[in-house]
This record gives C-alpha cells, structure tokens and sequence, in this order.
C-alpha cells in the first residue's frame, strides 16, 4: 500500500491536465429550485450563476471554466415526473448549459428540483 | 510522460482537498468532481446490476424505490443525481421517464436517494422498469 499526499496535482510538464487512469471526473454538476422567482444554486461545482427564462421551464446552467467547446455531454434530473431536454437541441456555448424542463403533459414548466452533471473536458 | 503509481492519493493540508489541472490552465477540486454513488438496477426485480456505494434497494411502491448509500453525504444540501430508465415489456414501452420521488421537501436523505418512473405520457401510474442507472455526485461526509 502506498499513499501519495499532495495538495495540488499538475501534469510533468507544470500546466496540462492530468491524466487519471480509468477514472473521469465531473467538470460541473449543480442544484437547484427552478420554480424560484430568481433561481440559485442549493450547491453547485464550477457553477457561477443561472440564468432564468426567456420561457417556463427555461434555465441556464453558467460556468465558472468554460469548456473546450459546446459538444460536452449533460445529464438532467427533476421531480414530479418531469422531462428534460435542451431548448435549441443543443447547449448554449462552452461556458453556459441551458436546459428546457417539460411536465408530465408535455408543457414546458420549471421544476422545483433541478440537478444537472456536466462532463467532458475543460478549455 | 510521466507516471506515478500510487494507491491512495490524500490531501496534504485537508485531507479530502486536491487540486487538479483539469484544463489548459483551469484547476478544479479532484474530490468535487469524482461520483460518489451510482447504481444500476432492476427495479421489477430489485436487484441491483452494478453499483458503487449503494449497498440495498427498497420498494416503496411500484416504480417507487429508494437506492440507500454506504457512505453517506454530508448533507441533503451537496447532492447532485441524475439519471436515465429504460423498460423492456411485453408492450415495448420503452419511453421512460424518471424523476425524483420527494419525501417531504426533498428526496434525499444523507443516506438515500427515492426515484420514481413511468411511461412517457402515463400521467397517473408509476412502473417498475427493467434498467434504471442513477449518479451521484456531491460532498461525502
């Protein structure tokens, strides 16, 4: 068993990304109540701020680090039997992930529990 | 290239607290954006197909279960899952939807996660689905 302590881990070269061997970690992920007049993160990682609307159901997701470009894979989580997509059928940009949330009727609608995880690779 | 091969990696200051380059000048904390649960079950079944750190399932109701963790997070407020359902019936409804079953304000204990599914357009009756695949991410306590 051997254990390295460090508080601070950076490729050989002193600035390119690390390489974990068989593990990816998430570069976002965020929480909160889109029902909320002005929606804020319960808790977030590499979250600065939502932006609400234009329509219901319409939010976005800003990045605190951009990503290398607007192709990075989201997932989304909501109650009461909601459906979520993205409005444009794709993210806004590399630095803002806006999500669409639909009821049960189809009906776009926010959710009072948002949960979104972003992963792929940062610019 | 360089490798280290160590097993167990701590932070030297905070012991759950290390820094990473994740970009080309960007850092980002290792331990924020490594998942902490996920689980692949059968909720017909319930049985659990896959899973790190979920150690049992309990059904609540049809298409109602809660997947309950060995590590629990620090609190209801640091959890963040998503996660997608699939079903394989006789009627070929494969359409899922899966969202959160609340208990009270939340469907999070520092322990559980409750997910509820059902059909896409089945508005008032929840289903067991065949593969249903939650994530979380969040702070362990």
């Amino acid at each position: 068993m051997s254990e390295l302590r460090a508080d601070t881990i950076t490729a050989s070269d002193g600035t390119s990304p690390v390489t974990l061997t068989k593990q990816s970690a998430a570069k976002g992920w965020c929480t909160f109540d889109g029902t909320a007049g002005t929606p804020t993160f319960n808790d977030s990682f590499n979250g600065s701020s939502i932006t609400d609307g234009p329509s219901s159901g319409d939010q976005a997701m800003n990045l605190t680090n951009a990503m290398t470009n607007a192709n990075y894979p989201a997932s989304f989580l909501g109650n009461a039997r909601s459906q979520f997509g993205t409005p444009a059928g794709s993210h806004t940009s590399s630095s803002v992930c806006t999500i669409r949330s639909t009821n049960i009727s189809d009906a776009n609608t926010d959710n009072s529990f948002v949960q979104i995880v972003i992963h792929g690779d940062l610019a | 290239m360089s490798e280290i091969k160590v097993d167990t990696l701590t932070g030297k200051t905070t012991a759950n607290d290390i820094t990473v380059t994740v970009g080309a000048t960007a850092t980002q904390s290792l331990e924020q954006g490594l998942m902490k649960v996920w689980c692949a079950y059968d909720s017909q079944a319930q049985v659990i197909d896959g899973s790190l750190n979920a150690s049992s399932l309990t059904d609540n109701a049809q298409g109602d279960t809660t997947i309950t963790h060995t590590s629990t997070f620090s609190a209801v407020s640091e959890v963040c899952f998503t996660g997608i359902s699939s079903d394989d019936n006789s009627s070929n409804k494969h359409v899922a939807q899966i969202s959160f079953a609340r208990i009270g304000s939340t469907p999070f204990t520092t322990t559980t996660v409750r997910v509820s599914t059902n059909f896409d357009g089945q508005q008032t009756v929840l289903e067991d689905m065949d593969f249903i695949h939650i994530h979380g991410l969040g702070g362990l306590a």
